[in-house]
């Protein structure tokens, strides 16, 4: 359902992203992983536009990201397709749980109010912050706000959620409780594609696995194949380092 | 319009900006560098004093901070004369120039180490240091580097400041300028080189500020290296 | 100090509280339209709000206003003692509150941009739900500070001849021959009216918030 082909990115003369190409099928599972700087989060972040790449094409079902100038309202369709969770969470400080996660369905999808209430509520739930509904972001833990987040990107029911290194800012002890959510939303057959540094989710969740470094694609596959049994030199090397 | 400027104006009168340029920056540079001592001296007393000091130091600032620096002025140079004390125009401005910028420089400097004490001292006693190496080679140089920014906004406010000494029948910049250009008529010239020696002086503060904050870097890292 | 000069201050206090609040709510669109200005992607403009902005930052007050009034009727512009007072407050105001509100926003964090573009809002979405609403309560303490200042800045327009309370006060000196007192319930005026202001700030920004 997602398409990644031949993309490259230059930040100036720096090359980013050398003609990254891979394929995110329905309700899989892929793990992005690699050492800092391989630019795992800059191609994330092209795949719902944060960044903009240089050339080669993303799709998305009957979508198409492209290099330069997209007007809003094909951003916005590819937005509300693809969910994205960041490293810093990012809950807006000055509105409380609820508010945070029913402000685009209102503004961008254009729900009712008392549904996407209704919605949220389903959501924090979900991730198991049923009772934070009223609380003030800043009166969170690092993990319950990561929860929270996910929960706001889920309230826009996407196709498939990107996942930046969601557990990297937290506490050992919080990282599970998000790592929980994230397990529960593949058993539901949620299409998400996950950067993270955690092995242990790579191993048991994971459909796919992709290994990049310095900006190109190392190995590519299932589980089985880049985790278990890799091919190239490199990718055992970053294995033998993290495993 | 038909106002065609000619720089010529400029070179007639040259001698008399001078002059102007002078006394500002005669003044500028007295009233910093007082204001400056003024502010370390009284932020040292409030650390150091009891509740009455803090007291006393605060109600000073809090005066400094509501009145207008012309009231503080005319209440030296005109209100003062009637108990006897006269203050003649250097003085006086120079007093209203450091009483005010003396509180707010004091506050900038207070504020700057207190922002570093805590924490950073207790680090340096953890590892052993004694009180006051802890303050002069931790707690300072972290506190200067902060407080640099401030400051040197202070001082370009001292800098425009200075203008008010025309109120109390000094011939600096702003009053010279304006004169000038009443005479002769010619707007324009006078006041762009007003503004562009303002601008140039504070480019100068800024600049100089900047070399002794090195400076002092470099020495307070020096001497940590040689420490360790 | 008779009846008639204490009132003769505090009346041309009301004159320093009209000048300055004109200034203040003139300044703060010319403000915004100032920021807006320096935070374009088009670099002239850009040029054009910093060089406002370091104009009326890098020149005295005073200087300023005796321009507008002493030498802009020689281009032809007359503008009154009220006028000129409140043109360069209004000014000064646009620089300085123009630089408060463009630091106020970009002190907000990046990911709260990517968080909401994220989510699909669009510019004007995210800058009025999301951004402003931050940085309103970023901006209120150098906002304040600001207010206070200008009331102060306000007693340089008695240098143009404008009845504020410290012109008030030097026409009093000469009814009443009383510099010191005089000059002395002058300064109790502005603090009385700047002070409550500065205790202000913690209120409004636990109400805004």
């Amino acid at each position: 359902m997602l398409e990644v082909k031949n993309v490259d990115k230059y930040y100036n003369t720096f090359h980013a992203l050398k003609d990254i190409s891979f394929n995110v099928p329905k309700g899989s599972v892929t793990v992005i992983i690699g050492p800092s700087g391989a630019g795992k989060s800059t191609i994330l972040r092209c795949i719902n536009r944060l960044e903009v790449f240089n050339s080669g094409f993303i799709k998305i079902g009957n979508k198409k990201i492209i290099p330069g100038k997209m007007r809003y309202n094909d951003l916005k369709e590819i937005r509300t397709r693809v969910g994205y969770v960041a490293q810093s969470y990012n809950l807006f400080p000055h509105l409380i749980v609820i508010e945070n996660i029913i402000l685009a369905p209102k503004l961008v999808l254009h729900q009712k109010v008392k549904a996407a209430r209704d919605n949220a509520m389903q959501f924090l739930e979900k991730v198991g912050l049923a009772d934070k509904a009223d609380s003030k972001p800043e009166n969170l833990s690092g993990g319950e706000q990561q929860r929270v987040a996910i929960a706001r990107t889920l309230a826009m029911n996407p196709e498939i959620v990107l996942f930046d290194e969601v557990t990297s800012a937290l506490d050992p002890e919080l990282i599970s409780e998000v790592l929980n959510v994230m397990t529960s939303l593949a058993q539901e057959g949620m299409t998400m594609i996950v950067v993270t540094h955690e092995m242990g989710f790579a191993r048991s969740v994971a459909t796919d696995v992709i290994f990049m470094e310095q900006g190109s694609i190392v190995e590519k596959g299932s589980v089985a194949d880049v985790l278990v049994n890799p091919k190239e030199a490199r990718t055992i090397q970053f294995l033998s380092k993290v495993l | 319009m038909g106002y065609v400027i000619r720089f010529g104006v400029i070179v007639e009168n040259i001698q008399e900006l001078l002059k102007g340029i002078t006394i500002t920056l005669e003044l500028t540079l007295v009233a910093i560098v007082l204001s400056t001592l003024t502010g370390i001296i009284i932020a040292f007393i409030s650390m150091n004093g009891n509740r009455v000091v803090k007291a006393i130091i605060n109600g000073y600032v809090e005066i400094m901070r509501n009145i207008p620096l012309l009231v503080l002025l005319y209440f030296i140079y005109f209100g003062l004369g009637e108990i006897s004390i006269n203050f003649g125009s250097f003085s006086s401005i120079i007093l209203a120039l450091v009483l005010c910028n003396g509180a707010y420089l004091e506050e900038i400097i207070r504020a700057g180490i207190e922002s570093v004490h805590k924490t950073q001292s207790e680090a340096g006693l953890a590892l052993g240091l004694h009180n006051y190496q802890v303050f002069f080679r931790i707690v300072m140089p972290q506190a200067l580097i902060n407080v640099f920014p401030p400051i040197i906004n202070q001082y370009i406010i001292i800098l425009l400041s200075t203008s008010f000494a025309s109120l109390v029948a000094l011939d600096e910049l702003t009053s010279t300028v304006s004169r000038l250009s009443a005479f002769s008529f010619r707007t324009f010239e006078f006041y762009i080189i007003g503004a562009v020696v303002y601008l140039v002086f504070a480019v100068i503060i800024v600049f100089v500020t900047n070399r002794i904050k090195k400076i002092l870097r470099h020495e307070k890292i020096t001497k940590q290296k040689e420490a360790t | 100090m008779t009846y008639d000069s204490i009132l003769f201050i505090l009346k041309a206090g009301l004159m320093t509280i009209e000048v300055s609040a004109l200034a203040f709510v003139a300044g703060l669109f010319l403000a915004t339209f100032t920021a807006y200005l320096s935070m374009t992607k088009i670099k002239v403009l850009n040029l054009i709000a910093w060089v406002y902005i370091q104009l009326m930052r890098g020149t005295p007050l005073l200087m300023q206003m005796f321009f507008i009034f002493f030498s802009l009727p020689i281009l032809g512009i007359r503008l009154s003692i009220f006028a000129s007072a409140l043109v360069a407050l209004t000014a000064n105001t646009g620089a300085f509150m123009a630089e408060i509100i463009r630091a106020s926003i970009q002190s907000i964090k990046k990911g709260q941009w990517d968080a909401a573009e994220s989510l699909g809002l669009s510019r004007m979405q995210i800058i009025i739900k999301v951004i402003l609403p931050q940085a309103i309560r970023i901006a209120i303490p150098p906002t304040i500070g600001y207010i206070t200042s200008l009331i102060k800045n306000s007693s340089v327009a008695s240098t143009i001849g404008l009845v504020e309370a410290t012109r008030a006060g030097r026409l009093a000196i000469e009814r009443t021959g009383q510099g010191l007192l005089t000059l002395f319930l002058v300064g109790v005026l502005y603090f009385i009216i700047c002070f409550p202001i500065s205790k202000l700030s913690k209120s409004i920004e636990k109400k805004v918030y």
